[in-house]
């Protein structure tokens, strides 16, 4: 009895705790040209070549990011983001944008951002993209997916 | 029972863990959360109405008074991969000394290709067409059909940057005669003072190789 008990204490902190711990940490932080700012939390993010996918929270909605001209300062590759694609149930949309970058880093150990105070953790990825319509967006966090 | 009681306290910390995460975002129909750091900016944070990406302003058609005003629009050009003879270099390449020669060797045997909305597609640094404003103008060059090719400060980090310094290059602005002139990705130029290695006149990049071919 004392052993059926301990099996399913054991096998309910599992399942509680584990599905949390996989997947879905990325941060993403869209400010509008009018200032308003929405924050998507557990956006799933995976980098696929030098194209990195944001899957919305909701998994309705996936931005493409492809990018090019990667390099590696640091330890860290970094990519200049040229085409946005917002594919949505119903249709993608283009999103064009002035500029952007993100880094990537795919090594076990913490790097600092180049001119900044920010650390890029382990195996994340730190986006940052402005819109031709004024949009800034950025992203932070683990990878989910390398391809 | 006491090794019950022993594990029942060990996995709490981690439940409650898990509960914390799930009663912030987690949960499939739930809005997302604002972040618990201060906001940028003054205004509130609004939850988004769904958890859709909200790019509605990108995506709709052009409103008629809400353009952006301080911004630049991006030169729409055409991708071009690096065409290291595009502009009919063919005199003898001078050896990069720090490049042992492979293909794509110095970064890190990853193809680098130009990204087409970025001045010599991200070769010199991360200049965009629509924004400039942080790229330092170095002089420009004006080529025998009359056309004008701008030439900006190259980013310390940059893999031009990294091709100057292989070759023991300084960047100056171009202009004057008798200059180092590298023609890069995308018809973009930079100039530099000639050294003991590479003597003053035109040369085309070969990226792949980060190698200079002479005129």
């Amino acid at each position: 009895m004392r052993r059926l008990l301990l099996f399913f204490v054991v096998c309910a902190s599992i399942a509680v705790a584990a599905p949390l711990r996989v997947g879905a940490e990325t941060l993403v932080r869209v400010q509008q040209s009018d200032g308003s700012i929405q924050v998507y939390h557990n956006v799933h993010a995976t980098l696929n070549g030098k194209t990195l996918w944001l899957r919305s929270p909701d998994r309705k909605d996936r931005l493409q990011i492809t990018s090019a001209a990667c390099s590696f300062p640091h330890e860290l590759q970094r990519c200049l983001p040229y085409q946005v694609v917002l594919h949505r149930p119903d249709r993608t949309h283009q999103i064009a944008i002035t500029h952007g970058v993100f880094y990537v880093n795919l090594t076990s150990d913490p790097h600092q951002l180049l001119h900044s105070s920010q650390i890029v953790a382990p195996h994340s990825v730190v986006v940052f993209l402005h819109t031709v319509r004024g949009t800034y967006v950025s992203a932070t966090g683990r990878l989910d997916a390398v391809k | 029972m006491r090794i019950v009681a022993v594990l029942l306290l060990l996995t709490l910390p981690s439940i409650a863990f898990a509960q914390r995460d799930r009663g912030g975002s987690g949960g499939g129909s739930r809005a997302p959360q604002p972040v618990s750091r201060p906001a940028p900016v003054s205004r509130p944070q609004p939850q988004p109405q769904n958890q859709g990406f909200n790019f509605n302003r990108d995506i709709s058609p052009r409103p008629a008074v809400e353009q952006p005003q301080v911004r630049q629009q991006p030169v729409q050009r055409p991708v071009r991969a690096p065409q290291p003879v595009a502009r009919g270099f063919h005199g003898s390449a001078v050896r990069n000394p720090h490049a042992p020669g492979g293909a794509w060797y110095w970064n890190r045997g990853v193809a680098w290709s130009p990204a087409p909305i970025y001045w010599g597609g991200g070769f010199w640094g991360p200049w965009a067409f629509g924004d400039l404003s942080a790229a330092i103008l170095f002089g420009s060059i004006v080529d025998a059909n009359n056309g004008v090719y701008q030439s900006y400060q190259v980013e310390p980090d940059s893999a031009g940057a990294q091709l100057l310094a292989d070759y023991g290059l300084q960047q100056t602005p171009c202009g004057p005669p008798n200059l180092v002139v590298i023609w890069g990705p995308d018809n973009s130029v930079i100039c530099a003072f000639p050294n003991s290695m590479v003597a003053p006149g035109n040369y085309q990049l070969d990226p792949s190789t980060l190698t200079l071919v002479s005129q």
